[in-house]
Parts: structure tokens; C-alpha cells; sequence
């Protein structure tokens, strides 16, 4: 069953049969791709035991918040852990994106670690595929009171996953970080750092400086 | 790398948002139930490591493989793994099955089931004969969203199939039918979560024929709304420069809690996305899409009077 796929077939014809933590496998889902009740993100990546997170590109991706009504709150992630984010927490990956998202749906993450020696470990994500209506927000916060500055989203429920949401993703972000007013706090007068988007490939020089502060 | 979140972020209590993968000392298979998704946590142990089974679309059974993997088994296929129970269970939500196998002596494995909302509302469940005869009729556990219902359903399933097939035999090989058993058991404390906003946007529409409700103006402070109980409903009220204000205590973005928010610039801030709504105008000033339901309130004699039988439209 698992071991015999044939990647030359279509992906939806054998999917339901395939190890997502097959190399040939975990690429195609290396961004996140819809599958039943679920939308999927599979990435190897060096997981330490003790939990530390390390991707080739962003550097250490482990600390995670969420965003409760008295401003962040750090989720301890550990290995073979699953935890989830409910549905409508804003949630943020300091150096893995740059904005805080916000989901209708929960999401739900697994971490294995390093198997040994020079072995990755594997990092799941999996959120329910949405419904009709069914949104994704990207949100910027004030760092210093946590009252809203910006914010935009997508009905990713109607508008479909793959093929949009990333597009929107990133035009979120560069309208945040267009107009300096937006990074403005008019509450408290902080000025807050620049947003950029879940693919490093494509940092503009200023949105690379932000990735490496929050 | 550094972080740079400005106020010192805490810890928060993840009792209802983590499960492990496996425990220890317990041969038992226990669900936590994470929202929308349930997480059945096996023994730890590389001897615990289960043998599990489905059913493909052309009638195989084949093993899943031992080694780490992480495998999705979807909607409405029968499985089975086999220290969890010996009866076969399909569900209307996907499962996902991860193996983790390390050193000879690392081993965890977790069954992940769910993901929209709300679909862990029916397992199916019915015994089979080694040989692949069904063992009498599939039993529909309609649990909707409590793992502990699940767990004594399917025990009254497990009665019910000996009691009416123990010490008989398969029909097609003759094969004396297996006693069912079930290790299955909920986690009673994990599947605790909070209410989440559509139930919130559901409760919080008082009836039309609700009466007026009083409120002493000297219990409201000047920076937080309060949560006034409404007959079956509830509502926010809010005093702004001496003015009183009522509304829906559901944010209209989606379903934050208003009742007791921080009242600031004469607006109340929802706790979940921080959006900001004008108490005299009912507008979000972040995204004017966004209107707060408000109620005809009035202050008499120190008392705040909230008809919330009527809307304020303008």
C-alpha cells in the first residue's frame, strides 16, 4: 500500500494512500494543499528533542504565540505533543511570518523529532479545510498596547486555498507596509515594525529586516 | 535571531489545547478532544506499537506499515488497530494516523480525527471475522462532539455484540467469532473548551417580548463593560461621558466576547481581535462593515434601563 505509490499518477487518485512523511510526498505539501476534511502543511525540518526548531531558511521558528485578551501568550511547544490553535486566534511564528494570523478554522500541529544523527524530524500542520463564508485574517498589532492597527482578509472557504491565498497573503503585506500610518499605534504612539509574508524567496530588502526582529 | 514582542508574553495553560501523542503506564487508548479535532493517545512503548488495518475501496485489508509514518484514513473507510479495539470503526471525519518509531526504543503513535467543526458526530462501528465477514450489523454512534460519550457508547456496542454473537461462528469459514473488547476511554479533563463565538452570536439575541431590565449605574465601571443577564440571554452595557449604552455582548466579527470588555475613547474593544466599536454609533472603527447590535438604554434615578426588546437601527 504505502511503499508502492507511483508518483507519475495523479496526486488525487493515490493520495489517500500516501505516507505524508515520504520525501516525494512531504514536497508536495512543502506550502499546504487541501485533502478531505483538511488543508495540510508537511515540512522536515531539525527538531531537537527538547523542542527547538530549526528551518534552513528562517533560522529558529520554535516560539509560538497566540494572542489573548491581555496581549501574547507563548505556547510551549513540545514534540510529539499535538496542540491546537482554536478557531479565531490570532496567532504568530516570530521569523516564519510576519503578521498575525487568524483562522475560522483550528488548527492543529504535530512536531516529531529528529529520528538521529543528521536525521530531520518532521513538522505537521493541519487545519480544517473551510466552508462557505469560512475566512483567513492577516493582523498587525500594536507590539507596546496591543490595540489593532491593521488588518485584511480572505474568504478562503469560497475563494479556494491554493491558488489565492497566498496572493492575498502577500498583498496584505505590502499594503501594511506601504503607508507608514499604518504602523502607527494612534492608542499609544508606538511605531511597530514592518509585516512580511510566509516565503522568504521573496522578502523585499525591508521586509527581511522585520523577519529577522519578530 | 532575536524576539522582540515588547510586553513579556506568559505561558498560557494548554490543558485543553495539547494531548500527547502517548502515555505511560496505562495499557488503555485515551481521546482528548482538542476543538474540532480528537487526538486518541495509545500506550508509549516500542511493544505497544499497534498492527493497524483498513479497508481499501477494493476489499484488501492491508497492514500499515510499522516505521515512522503519518498516514490520513479517510471518511467513511473502515479501520481497525488492533489495542484499541477488535472491532472495525469508520467515521464522517477523516483520521490521521502518525508512527513514531526511533532506536528500537522510542515508539508513539496517535490517531488525529476531525478537522471542520463539529465532525466527529458519527463513528460506525460492527465486528469482522478474521477472513473479512461482516459479524452482524454496523452500529452508528451518533456522539456528537464528547469523546466520553463515544467511549460508553461504544461499550454498550461491545455488550451488545457478544450478547448476540458470542459462541457462534463466521458464516463463511466457520471460524468461532471473537469476544469484542474495546481499551478506549475519554480523557475526562481535556475536552473542556470555551465557548466559541457562533455559539456566542446564537445566544445573544434577546427575545422581542423581553421586559426592561435595571441596572445600578454605580456598579459600572468607567473602563470595562458589564454582562447583564437577560432572561435566557444577555447583554453589555457600557456608561460613556454619563451616557449608558447596551448591546449585543457577541462581536459582530466573530462572536468575541463584549460583555466584560475594556471600554476605551468611548468605544468597546473586542479581547479577541482588538477591533474597536463606537458605543454611540454601534461602527467598528477599524472595518465600518462591522456594526454592533445596540438596545434602547436610559439612565432614571441612578438606574440604567436596557430595553433590549428593542434595536437601535440609526
Amino acid at each position: 500500500m504505502i511503499p508502492q505509490f507511483n508518483t507519475n499518477e495523479k496526486l488525487e487518485r493515490i493520495i489517500d494512500d500516501w505516507d505524508f512523511f515520504e520525501d516525494k510526498v512531504i514536497r508536495r505539501f512543502s506550502t499546504f494543499r487541501e485533502h478531505g476534511d483538511n488543508v495540510y502543511g508537511v515540512r522536515s525540518r531539525s527538531i531537537s528533542p527538547e523542542g527547538v526548531i530549526v528551518d534552513p531558511k528562517k533560522g529558529r521558528v520554535n516560539n509560538f504565540y497566540q494572542l489573548g485578551p491581555s496581549g501574547p501568550e507563548e505556547v510551549l511547544r513540545r514534540p510529539l505533543t499535538p496542540f491546537v490553535v482554536p478557531s479565531g486566534n490570532p496567532h504568530h511564528i516570530p521569523h516564519d511570518f510576519g503578521y498575525w494570523h487568524v483562522n475560522d478554522m483550528d488548527e492543529l500541529y504535530v512536531h516529531i523529532p529528529n529520528s538521529g544523527e543528521g536525521q530531520n524530524g518532521y513538522s505537521l500542520v493541519c487545519m480544517g479545510n473551510p466552508g462557505s463564508g469560512e475566512r483567513d485574517g492577516f493582523a498587525w498589532y500594536c507590539e507596546n498596547c496591543w490595540s489593532l492597527l491593521f488588518m485584511r482578509d480572505y474568504t478562503t472557504g469560497d475563494d479556494g486555498f491554493t491558488s489565492t491565498f497566498w496572493k492575498v497573503e502577500r498583498a496584505a503585506v505590502e499594503e501594511y507596509n506601504s503607508d507608514p500610518r499604518n504602523q502607527y499605534c494612534g492608542d499609544c504612539g508606538h511605531v511597530n515594525q514592518l509585516g512580511y509574508t510566509w516565503n522568504p524567496a521573496k522578502d523585499a530588502p525591508e521586509a527581511a529586516a522585520a523577519r529577522k526582529v519578530w | 535571531m532575536t524576539e522582540n514582542l515588547a510586553a513579556p508574553a506568559k505561558r498560557i495553560p494548554t490543558g485543553w489545547i495539547q494531548a500527547p501523542m502517548a502515555h505511560e503506564g496505562d495499557d488503555g487508548v485515551i481521546i482528548s478532544r482538542l476543538g474540532g479535532y480528537w487526538v486518541w493517545s495509545f500506550p508509549g512503548g516500542l511493544e505497544n506499537v499497534p498492527n493497524a488495518r483498513e479497508i481499501l475501496d477494493d476489499g484488501r485489508a492491508p497492514d500499515v506499515p510499522t516505521r515512522t509514518s503519518c498516514h490520513v484514513i479517510p471518511a467513511g473507510r473502515e479501520f481497525k488497530v488492533d489495542i484499541m479495539s477488535n472491532l472495525w470503526i469508520s467515521g464522517t471525519a477523516d483520521h490521521i494516523l502518525i508512527q513514531v518509531i526511533g532506536d528500537g526504543e522510542l515508539a508513539r503513535c496517535s490517531l488525529i480525527s476531525g478537522g471542520k467543526q463539529r465532525r466527529n458526530s458519527v463513528h460506525s462501528v460492527r465486528g469482522r471475522c478474521e477472513c473479512g465477514e461482516p459479524i452482524g450489523a454496523a452500529y452508528d454512534l451518533d456522539t456528537g462532539e464528547d469523546p466520553a460519550a463515544f467511549v460508553r457508547e461504544l461499550d454498550q456496542v461491545v455488550a451488545r455484540h457478544n450478547e448476540r454473537h458470542g459462541g457462534s461462528t463466521c458464516a463463511a469459514c466457520g471460524t468461532p467469532v471473537a469476544k469484542a473488547w474495546s481499551a478506549l476511554r475519554a480523557d475526562a479533563g481535556a475536552y473542556t473548551v470555551v465557548e466559541d463565538g457562533r455559539q456566542r452570536l446564537r445566544r445573544t439575541i434577546p427575545r422581542q417580548d423581553t421586559p426592561p431590565v435595571h441596572v445600578a449605574a454605580s456598579e459600572l465601571r468607567d473602563d470595562a463593560a458589564a454582562l447583564v443577564p437577560v432572561e435566557k440571554s444577555e447583554v453589555g452595557v457600557a456608561m460613556v461621558d454619563g451616557e449608558p449604552y447596551a448591546f449585543r455582548p457577541a462581536c459582530p466579527h466573530r462572536g468575541g466576547p463584549l460583555g466584560d470588555a475594556t471600554v476605551k475613547n468611548g468605544a468597546v474593544v473586542c479581547p479577541w481581535h482588538r477591533f474597536t466599536f463606537d458605543l454611540k454609533t454601534g461602527v467598528c472603527r477599524e472595518n465600518p462593515r462591522y456594526k454592533l447590535w445596540r438596545y434602547a438604554a436610559e439612565l432614571r434615578d441612578g438606574q440604567i434601563v436596557v430595553d433590549a426588546s428593542k434595536y437601535l437601527t440609526d
